[in-house]
């Protein structure tokens, strides 16, 4: 410790003079407003603003100047013996002339600042800074607050360590030794490593918020080398002694295999971080079951990594799952993943980047253990679909429907499309491997009745044909379409009326209209054998009620009192699961939720289980589930974000996913 | 104490393939003065900066009172002064600060002693290192190596580039430190003539080897110069086996006769070869220490064969 | 003293016995004269330029030899009186002498009789050096 301080102080004592450069410079801020471009502002901003430029300016010069030579010219100049033929070591000689400098550094900067602080106040100018970088759904991820306490312990940091780069740079260049190689290819492995690892990251798809996030990151990944860097140094001084050759051996040799070793860390936990497992599942932002089989795509936060929707195709029964790049979301109103009703096969978007701008359709088929992928690229956010058995893909993007054979990617059939602001496509689907029926929505820009007309269009695959159908005009700028099975009929959801009509899909004919509750929740759903089941909440009394094939309502299933209803799945022909919510909604704790059993012929009511627990309820034609397929067992528990199975006969619930390593 | 003040065991030091010193091992003992000789290029740096714990030794270790000095430098330091070749103290320093500078390294600084050194040597103790002159430096430097009392003081080439004013009152610096401190001293010089009274023994390094590490006493006792001419010989000026027993180390063959720097020389028996047949005007004289390293360490010359023996 | 007493590093002889020799010479020639102060083992060690601990060694022969004497805190003198020696041992100590002298003029490759004049020679000069100084 005594030899550190004697050679810090010697080297503050060589160097009084900059505290006196600092002190003249501390003056010059108050000539600030006489400058010509600093005149329009009030004068105590300019004089603040120019002391804390010059203060940074001194600050930063001081320390590439003093870090290049302190050590480095000792070295060319063969001065450094002076000290080692002395009972000083090493790294007291290091540590002495290194701290020294930067103290030297830090006390100018804060001798500048100090007239224009007797003045009045800068301090205000520096306050409390937080940097939050955001993820692709535009919410802030975390916020990182930079006190002032904190930003003046990173300024000491970043001095320490533009001190320490310029005196590694100094001895690298100064030694003309052949040990540059070895600090070339470290520079490499380096970056290439951590650029590897940001590769991992990129699926993250955390926003790069203009330069606040990236200087923010570079500050940290540069401040991290500052132990290697300080290490380095000391190495060199400790084993090079006299000899700059030697010196920038051994200082190359430790800032490499340290820096190296923590980019191979940071390889390393960008690969951890984004190679999770299903079982690791901590909590699920969303999950979609297929149709049929044991298949899911399931997206969620992996425990211990934050910030992150780790999404996966699972298999429920074998435990086999393929990693998915991007997040499963709901941008477009539905998911982006769906199946082929056999589960067989299943199709997701992944975006190349947040805005996604370009997004890739990716195809795999599922066996039981693993799954290949092909890839198609699109501009624009597709709709797609799959025939019932996964052997054919249809999509429709920028007005264009394309149908392909899988997995050859052989293109079946095109056709354009018309397309625009007021055109959608609320149902498209293959009704069997050769028919498609694609409903298509335009709206007429009127506000008063009529407001849109729906049009149901038929591909036939065999002959390549695109054929017109029947033409509906509706009341809704925005009708829900809800198909059957088969394909012969659709429910059309006229909401701002209060209507819901049947219709039939060859003729366009009005089959019934059903009286939906304005203002309260409900839901229909289609059933296998073609009819269709509604569920309603009216005045806190809530019922099932199932139409007849001609749009007849058949029966009313009373289910008690609750404020809103659930459809799920049909654990047989029979029999469909329900799920009523009881209490009142502003306090969350007076909510309650029941899983019933209802069945349609008998129309008897059996609870099963109580618990937030939400089926994974089929909303189109092409999640339709089979009756007592393992998706209609599937519940996601809102409350431990969990995936849960319920054994309709017996009532028993296991948890599949979710709440991995209790974290 | 029988333990050497320091020692080098089998020290070696490469530089790729070229070695600088080459299995170089010697003891020094308390109280002696030790001159290590060699020409320019012999490895007296290379051995020197091993000797101060500045360089790793390819081979071989250097010990100071008994432990590795590579590893235990900065401990070991507090008990040696050095003096390097070039003064290599900051510049910006004087020598005021430079004595308050060590008087915190050392747990004894005899301050005194060294204001008196610089006043002796009039020396100013308020002007910046770099300004004072060769001599002037070379003085600040040894009263800085002395001014903690140190037990082992090594020097390098101490007299390179001083005027002879300078050189003499080094000279009696040094007699001064051994006289009132017994200070085991380890120089390499040029100076051969300055430290030749000073030096208690004496090494010779040459190309990388140490050839020659004796007393100063015995190195004296068996070196001599003898000159004779041999009649037995076709012509005056060949020689034959007689010189075998003095061992010679460089013969020239001259007009008049031959002359011999011979390493074994004893009284007895050169009177033998006195008497020998054909053996005519021998004389033997002792050789000065410079003589003595010259015969030793030189190159030899083209005129210098062995006759046909 | 100084002035007087040199030694030659190249000599084939031992510098502390050039010393030894020098002193002896000088208390003999009644150049330093007895009681008198000699230089100290520093001083002497510094005008010959020799190590110390030679010239040590010298004046601790000469002390053991009765020549000169230790004055704790005073330093070194002449011995008050110089021990005349045993007839066997100046005959000895002679012997010895004249065995080096005679060793070196065989080296030098002179004769008996130019040994012997020189030897008068160096005698006579001595005694007239002596008178001189003590005048």
């Amino acid at each position: 410790m005594r030899a550190f301080l004697a050679v810090a102080r010697r080297e503050i004592e060589e160097k009084r003079f900059v505290f006196v450069a600092a002190a003249i410079a501390g003056l010059v801020p108050f000539l600030a407003p006489l400058v010509p471009v600093l005149r329009n502002y009030p004068p105590d901003e300019a004089r603040d603003v120019t002391a804390l430029f010059f203060a940074c300016s001194f600050g930063v010069a001081l320390a590439l100047v003093l870090g290049a030579s302190t050590i480095g010219r000792d070295l060319t100049e063969h001065r450094l013996g002076f000290y080692f033929s002395r009972p000083l070591s090493g790294h007291s000689i290091a540590l002495g002339k290194l701290c020294a400098s930067t103290l030297l550094a830090l006390v100018s900067m804060v001798v500048i600042l100090i007239p224009v602080t007797i003045e009045g106040g800068w301090v205000r100018r520096v306050r409390d800074t937080e940097i939050t970088p955001l993820s692709a759904g535009e919410m802030p991820l975390f916020e990182v607050r930079l006190t002032l306490l904190r930003q003046a312990g990173l300024l000491v940091l970043a001095t320490l360590v533009l001190l320490l780069l310029a005196h590694c740079f100094g001895v690298i260049l100064r030694s003309r030794s052949r040990w540059l190689v070895l600090d070339v290819l470290g520079i490499a492995v380096t970056v290439l490593l951590l650029g590897a690892a940001a590769g991992q990251l990129r699926v993250m798809q955390i926003t790069w918020r203009g330069s606040e996030w990236s200087v923010f990151l570079t500050g940290c990944l540069v401040l991290a080398a500052a132990p290697a860097l300080l290490a380095s140094s000391i190495a060199g001084v400790s084993m090079g002694r006299t000899d700059i050759g030697r010196s920038h051996k051994a200082m190359s040799v430790v800032l490499w295999s340290c820096l190296t070793v923590g980019a191979i860390a940071c390889f390393g936990g960008a690969t951890w971080y984004v190679n999770s497992s299903p079982r690791e599942l901590v909590a699920l932002a969303s999950v979609k079951a297929a149709p049929d089989g044991n298949w899911l795509a399931v997206s969620g936060r992996a425990s211990h990594r934050p910030y992150y929707l780790a999404s996966f195709l699972y298999n429920a029964s074998t435990g086999a799952f393929a990693r998915v790049r991007s997040p499963f979301s709901w941008e477009w109103g539905f998911l982006s993943v769906t199946f082929s009703r056999d589960g067989t096969r299943a199709v997701w978007l992944e975006a190349q980047d947040r805005a996604h701008e370009s997004v890739e359709l990716v195809t795999a088929r599922l066996d039981g253990k693993s799954s290949e992928e092909q890839r198609l690229p699109f501009k624009e956010w597709p709709r797609f679909f799959l025939s019932p058995d996964g052997s054919r893909l249809g999509t429709i993007s920028g007005g264009l429907l394309s149908v392909v054979e899988l997995p050859s990617m052989q293109s079946i059939f095109s056709a354009r499309l018309p397309t625009g602001e007021k055109i959608a496509w609320p149902s498209a689907s293959f009704l069997t491997r050769e028919q498609l029926l694609l409903v298509r929505r335009s709206y007429t820009g009127r506000t008063s009745p009529p407001m849109s007309n729906l049009s149901i269009l038929r591909v036939d695959l065999g002959s390549k044909r695109l054929l017109q159908g029947v033409e509906i005009q509706v009341d809704s700028p925005d009708p829900q379409v809800l198909l059957s099975l088969e394909g012969d009929q659709m429910l059309v959801q006229e909401r701002v009326l209060g209507r819901t009509t049947l219709y039939d899909c060859a003729t366009g004919a009005a089959l019934a209209s059903i009286p939906v509750p304005l203002h309260s929740p409900f839901e229909f759903e289609a059933l296998a054998d073609g009819r269709f089941l509604e569920a309603e909440s009216i005045q806190g009394q809530s019922r099932l009620r199932l139409t007849l094939r001609s749009g007849q309502i058949e029966k009313a299933i009373e289910l008690g009192s609750a404020r809103a209803v659930f459809l799920g799945g049909q654990p047989t022909e029979q029999e469909v699961l329900v799920v009523i919510e009881k209490g009142v909604r502003t306090t969350p704790e007076s909510l309650s939720w029941e899983l019933l059993k209802v069945n349609l012929t008998s129309a008897s009511v059996v609870a099963l289980q109580k618990g937030p627990l939400l089926p994974l309820t089929a909303h189109s034609h092409n999640d339709i589930s089979r009756p007592g397929s393992p998706a209609s067992r599937l519940f996601l528990d809102v409350r431990n974000a969990s995936l849960d199975e319920v054994d309709p006969t017996t009532g028993a619930r296991r948890r599949l996913l979710g709440q991995g390593d209790a974290r | 104490m029988s333990e050497p003040v320091l020692s080098l065991e089998s020290l070696t030091v490469r530089y790729g393939r070229k070695a600088a010193c080459e299995d170089v091992s010697l003891s020094v003992e308390r109280g002696a003065v030790y001159a290590l000789l060699g020409r320019n290029g012999a490895g007296k740096s290379s051995l020197v900066r091993c000797l101060l714990g500045q360089q790793k030794p390819t081979a071989g270790r250097a010990l100071l009172f008994g432990e590795d000095v590579w590893r235990r430098r900065a401990k070991l330091m507090a008990r040696v002064g050095v003096v390097p070749e070039e003064p290599d103290a900051p510049p910006a320093m004087t020598a005021r600060q430079l004595s308050a500078f060590c008087s915190r390294l050392y747990a004894q600084w005899d301050d005194k002693t060294m204001a008196a050194r610089l006043s002796r040597f009039r020396v100013p103790d308020n002007v910046p290192f770099g300004r004072l002159s060769k001599g002037q430096k070379g003085e600040v430097m040894l009263a800085l190596a002395l001014g903690h009392g140190p037990e082992l003081l090594v020097l390098d080439d101490p007299t390179l580039g001083l005027d002879v004013v300078a050189r003499q009152a080094l000279y009696e610096e040094l007699v001064g430190e051994l006289a009132d401190r017994g200070t085991t001293v380890f120089l390499t010089t040029h100076d051969l003539a300055g430290f030749e009274g000073l030096a208690t023994r004496a090494g010779i390094l040459k190309d990388g080897r140490l050839v020659l590490d004796e007393d100063m006493e015995a190195l004296k006792a068996r070196f001599r110069r003898i000159r004779y001419a041999n009649r037995q010989t076709e012509t005056r000026t060949d020689f034959g086996n007689e010189l075998d027993a003095f061992e010679a180390v460089r013969v020239k063959v001259r007009g008049w006769g031959i002359e011999a720097v011979v390493s074994n020389f004893e009284d007895g028996a050169f009177e033998r070869f006195r008497a020998k047949d054909g053996v005519v005007d021998a004389e033997a004289s002792a050789l000065s220490l410079e003589e003595i390293f010259l015969a030793v360490a030189g190159e030899p010359i083209a005129e210098e064969k062995k006759g046909a023996a | 003293m100084a002035r007087s007493l040199r030694v030659d590093p190249s000599d084939a002889t031992p510098i502390w016995s050039q010393i030894e020799e020098g002193v002896r010479r000088l208390v003999a020639s009644g150049a330093l004269a007895p009681g008198g102060p000699v230089p100290s083992v520093r001083e002497l060690a510094r005008d010959l330029r020799v190590n110390p601990a030679t010239v040590a060694k010298a004046y601790q022969r000469l002390t053991d030899a009765g020549i000169l004497a230790v004055r704790r805190g005073e330093g070194t003198f002449v011995a008050p009186a110089p021990p005349a020696m045993g007839r066997a041992e100046r005959r000895r100590e002679l012997s010895e002498g004249a065995t080096r002298y005679a060793s070196l003029a065989v080296t030098l490759g002179s004769t008996a009789d130019e040994a012997a004049g020189e030897l008068s020679s160096a005698w006579r000069r001595l005694a007239d050096g002596a008178k001189g100084e003590k005048k």
